[in-house]
């Protein structure tokens, strides 16, 4: 499939979380246009691609996900390392998932690049009735730790293509004005970024406005 | 017998007697008479013996008449009964016919009868005949329609529909006598081998359909066993390390399969979508095919059979990852290959002679060679470590797997034990750019943490803490974000070769380890901050001195880095502790110490070089000292109070000692210099003034070591200053030719260059002697100290 495309660019994103918050559902939510090596229940790690346009430039984004086995030790590190983005996941029906995610960033930022853009995501906004964290709750941890912020559902598609868009997005920023200042002669020749909309809002859900994370 | 006659005389005498009863003796026997006649002739008296032998003739004759007489008495017996036997006879005859008669005309009804029963007979047994044949024909379509049952009973039924077929056959080869019936016996005959082939090809149909779904299924068998080889070895991890925060609070989902084996756990663990491939663990089709086959004597063929399909499947599984990059396939492909392997196991113990050892040995040495070759090929294109630690990873696992089934997995390993300098230099690459661009990034400023968690990540992850108390917030580290940064790379490194080295090949981990982290520290690490150093990189003095001073936080962080790297490879600390080394990174360390001098000494230089400064023909002394002094001082007591913020102690001392010999060595250099060409005793008396300051400064500085030697600190700092300290005296000195006494010298001059001191003492004795020279025109003595001045410089020249 990649031989024949030309790609600019390949984002790696992870997904961390609690063991069945549904991040491998996220994960095949998002790929599932993309032809796939029917790869059930791998061990320790397992990735797909998918490769879209953003800004009129090939961006083929490399998905890594745990596949359930939240401690794979042998890739903990490994896992982690290169990654451009990241999806902090947990169940809104369980609340031990949301109290579990600050242990989660420190460790994604003990072992990621300071740079990385991360997203909150509270998966399974379907079970509403089963509901353990509020979205209220979820936005503030967002907003007090720089994180983007989105509730998504993998069984319904819900906003589950706009956290990897937002996130490849923010991304694809930071990486061209890294591009621009490592070659000023195509400071004219890229288009401006600043104001461009890449995140369409469905009804009633919310979407934060742009925040860089900060430096350490 | 012979009988005595009365008539005869007893004339014979005794011989002849004797004679006699031999003859009757001969005569009696029968015997030959012929010597006894011969020996009467010679004896030439044949007469007795003629008369013997006609008295012998009379005796015959007599017993023959009687004889006669005697037979003819019983013939005329003989008639008289024939005669009576004949008149019998013709009653007897009568009687006969009489019977026969009266038999014939009872018998003729009887004769009648039996003709009907011998008939009757024969339609019986013509009757058994066809009965038997009958039943014999029923008996073969009973076969035949139970066959027939089963064959539309599906292919469990197969083997008693052979059975029904094979009886067939044996009736009709081995039967009394060929089938009566010749269309039933045409029909037959073409129905078993019909029947057979149907068999035959019905069963390898399922076969066939029985390899197509285990190949999907040994996928789900191979992802699972190699599941449980990695769940095992992460308890085996667990154990071996301490845990981490966030390893404690979390739940791993446990699958349940417990102990159970490979199959059972795939069957348990198959979701409701697999279904099909759960019930694809069952072997049944194999042994029913197998079976099948061996009841067709085409058991062999059927060997053969599978091992070529078994070949071919396992060719065919080699290419899983022909469409798709090895990064996203080759967990497929290592599956697929160890699903395959596993069922092939079970084949062979349970498989009945199936598959032999040396038929399974020669598929897992072409599936290794297979495995080694692709692993090569793409580990030789691999430009991305984690790339090749995932593939390694899982081979590494896959090997575990297979080893549990007494595959031999020492080729695999070697592959993976191959390439770990290869691996380890990926990551050094990725090591040192990150490495690179941490250093490029940072300005060299104390780093700000404003939450617990910073401190937490930043510092107490990597034991660079100055104390045990939590700092209050905002908290200000002596150290600048390179340190944090640079201390997260090489704990990754560590991670990421002990995930190679724990599973990727055998030796003795731990000690492969410290060789890497040895590598990083020194080639990527030590290196990178020593190039930044030595370019200088327009660093300024107080980002000079940030950089010494993270050398010496980084000093307890490569502490950590061996105690984590121990931790990971389950080494006590003791042992490492005995095994303390050097610092790693000492070049760079003494590389930043060396920039932050070379700056400082160029600091010292701007403000020494403002030659204004000192007045060197000046009428009075300088009150307070010369311009340039008071700026140093006011220069190092600012850069001081920084520097021992964030500076060790050692260092700072060695970096004070080592400015202060330079200002002592530039003071020296201010008299020598080549735009200085007189001065006088007042430009001495000023210096001297500079040099009280500066040495003062140093007794000062020396009160910050209290917890080292305090009195050999402000020794040491003197001892920088010596050599000015000494010049100036001498030029102070009444009597400077002491100079020339080895004695005085060495206990008061010991640090002062003889070309130095001439080239000096040539510029005061001018001046002095100006001086001099007009106070003598009023008539006034010489100065002795003139003389003094004069006689050194005399005597210094002849000594150059």
């Amino acid at each position: 499939m990649a031989g024949g495309e030309k790609v600019d660019y390949v984002f790696k994103v992870v997904l961390i979380g609690d063991s069945a918050v549904g991040k491998s559902q996220i994960l095949a939510r998002f790929a599932r246009n993309e032809f796939s090596i029917d790869s059930k229940a791998t061990i320790g790690v397992e990735f797909q691609t998918r490769t879209l346009l953003i800004d009129h430039k090939s961006v083929k984004a490399q998905i890594w996900d745990t596949a359930g086995q939240e401690r794979y030790r042998a890739v903990t590190s490994a896992y982690y390392r290169g990654a451009l983005g990241a999806l902090l996941v947990y169940d809104i029906t369980k609340r031990q998932s949301f109290d579990h995610i600050p242990r989660w960033l420190e460790e994604l930022r003990g072992h990621a690049d300071k740079n990385i853009v991360i997203m909150l995501v509270g998966n399974k906004s379907d079970l509403e009735d089963e509901r353990a964290v509020s979205t209220e709750d979820a936005k503030e941890f967002a907003e007090k730790e720089n994180l983007f912020f989105l509730e998504t559902s993998a069984l319904q598609a819900t906003n589950v293509e706009n956290a990897f868009q937002t996130v490849l997005s923010e991304i694809f920023k930071i990486h061209s004005k890294k591009n621009m200042a490592a070659d000023p002669k195509a400071n004219g020749a890229a288009p401006s970024l600043a104001g461009k909309k890449v995140v369409v809002p469905g009804p009633a859900q919310e979407i934060p406005k742009s925040k860089c994370c900060s430096s350490m | 017998m012979l009988r005595r006659q009365p008539g005869d005389a007893p004339a014979s005498a005794a011989a002849s007697e004797a004679d006699l009863a031999q003859l009757s003796t001969a005569i009696a026997a029968g015997e030959d008479l012929g010597p006894f006649v011969r020996r009467a002739f010679a004896c030439g008296r044949p007469e007795p013996l003629l008369a013997s032998l006609r008295a012998a003739a009379r005796d015959r004759e007599a017993e023959i008449e009687e004889l006669c007489r005697a037979h003819f008495h019983d013939f005329i017996r003989a008639v008289d009964d024939l005669r009576s036997l004949l008149a019998d006879a013709d009653a007897l005859k009568g009687s006969l016919s009489a019977s026969h008669a009266a038999l014939l005309s009872s018998a003729a009804p009887l004769l009648a009868s039996l003709e009907s029963f011998l008939a009757a007979r024969g339609l019986a047994g013509n009757l058994s005949s066809a009965l038997a044949s009958s039943r014999r024909c029923v008996r073969l379509l009973a076969l035949a329609n139970r066959a027939n049952a089963h064959l539309q009973g599906g292919n469990h039924n197969l083997y008693l529909a052979l059975r029904a077929v094979d009886a067939i056959d044996r009736d009709l080869a081995s039967g009394p006598e060929p089938l009566p019936l010749p269309t039933l016996r045409r029909m037959l005959l073409s129905l078993v081998p019909a029947v057979r082939a149907h068999a035959e090809r019905e069963i390898s149909r399922e076969f066939s359909d029985w390899m197509v779904s285990i190949r999907a299924a040994s996928r789900h068998l191979g992802q699972v066993a190699i599941g449980r080889s990695a769940a095992a070895r992460q308890r085996q991890e667990e154990l071996r390390s301490k845990h981490r925060p966030l390893e404690e609070c979390i739940t791993l989902d446990d699958d349940g399969v417990g102990d159970l084996d490979d199959f059972a756990a795939a069957a348990a663990t198959a979701d409701v979508a697999d279904g099909a491939a759960a019930a694809s663990f069952d072997l049944t089709p194999l042994y029913r095919a197998m079976h099948i086959h061996h009841t067709l004597a085409l058991g062999e063929r059927f060997k053969k059979y599978y091992l070529e399909n078994r070949k071919l499947q396992l060719t065919s599984d080699f290419d899983v990852i022909a469409a798709t990059p090895f990064l996203e396939s080759h967990q497929v492909f290592f599956s697929q290959i160890a699903g395959f392997f596993i069922v092939e196991d079970r084949v062979f113990r349970t498989g009945g002679g199936l598959t032999s050892r040396p038929d399974v040995d020669a598929l897992w040495d072409s599936a290794v060679a297979k495995m080694v070759s692709v692993m090569e090929d793409n580990f030789s294109r691999m430009q991305t470590a984690n790339h090749l630690l995932l593939i390694t990873d899982y081979a590494a696992l896959l090997s575990a797997t297979m080893r549990r089934y007494g595959y031999p997995v020492g080729m695999l390993l070697d592959v993976l034990a191959r390439h770990r300098d290869k691996y380890h230099d990926l990551l050094l690459a990725d090591c040192r750019r990150q490495v690179v661009e941490a250093l490029a990034a940072d300005k060299f400023d104390q780093m700000l943490m404003r939450k617990e968690y910073e401190y937490s990540m930043n510092v107490l992850a990597f034991g660079i803490q100055s104390s045990d108390i939590t700092p209050a917030f905002p908290y200000v580290a002596p150290f600048s974000c390179t340190v944090p940064d640079i201390c997260r790379i090489v704990r990754s490194f560590i991670e990421d070769s002990v995930s190679f080295m724990a599973h990727g090949g055998g030796g003795d981990t731990y000690a492969a380890v410290k060789k890497y982290l040895g590598r990083i520290l020194s080639e990527v690490v030590d290196a990178s901050i020593q190039k930044l150093v030595d370019s200088g990189g327009g660093l300024s003095v107080s980002q000079a001195m940030q950089v010494a001073a993270n050398m010496s936080v980084m000093e307890r962080a490569c502490e950590f880095f061996t105690g984590h790297a121990a931790q990971l490879c389950g080494v006590p600390l003791r042992a490492v502790e005995r095994g303390r080394r050097d610092f790693p990174l000492r070049k760079s360390r003494d590389a930043a110490e060396a920039l932050l001098l070379r700056l400082l000494r160029s600091k010292v230089d701007e403000f020494m070089g403002q030659s204004d400064g000192v007045t060197w023909m000046a009428d009075d002394p300088p009150a307070g000292g010369n311009e340039y002094a008071n700026e140093v001082i006011i220069y190092l007591e600012t850069l001081t109070s920084t520097a021992q913020q964030i500076l060790p102690l050692p260092v700072l001392r060695r970096v004070l000692v080592a400015v202060l010999a330079h200002i002592s060595e530039r003071i020296v250099g201010l008299f020598l210099n080549d735009s200085v060409k007189r001065f006088n005793a007042s430009a001495v008396t000023g210096i001297d003034t500079d040099l009280k300051m500066f040495e003062a400064f140093g007794e000062s500085m020396s009160s910050l070591f209290v917890d080292s030697d305090q009195e050999s600190a402000a020794n040491e700092m003197k001892a920088a200053l010596v050599e000015a300290r000494q010049l100036v005296n001498l030029l102070m000195s009444n009597s400077p030719e002491n100079f020339l006494n080895p004695v005085i010298r060495e206990k008061s001059y010991n640090k002062l260059d003889y070309k130095k001191v001439a080239a000096i003492s040539e510029k005061f004795r001018d001046s002095s002697e100006s001086y001099f020279s007009t106070f003598g025109t009023r008539g006034a003595r010489q100065n002795p100290k003139k003389k003094s001045l004069d006689t050194l410089i005399k005597r210094l020249r002849e000594a150059s």
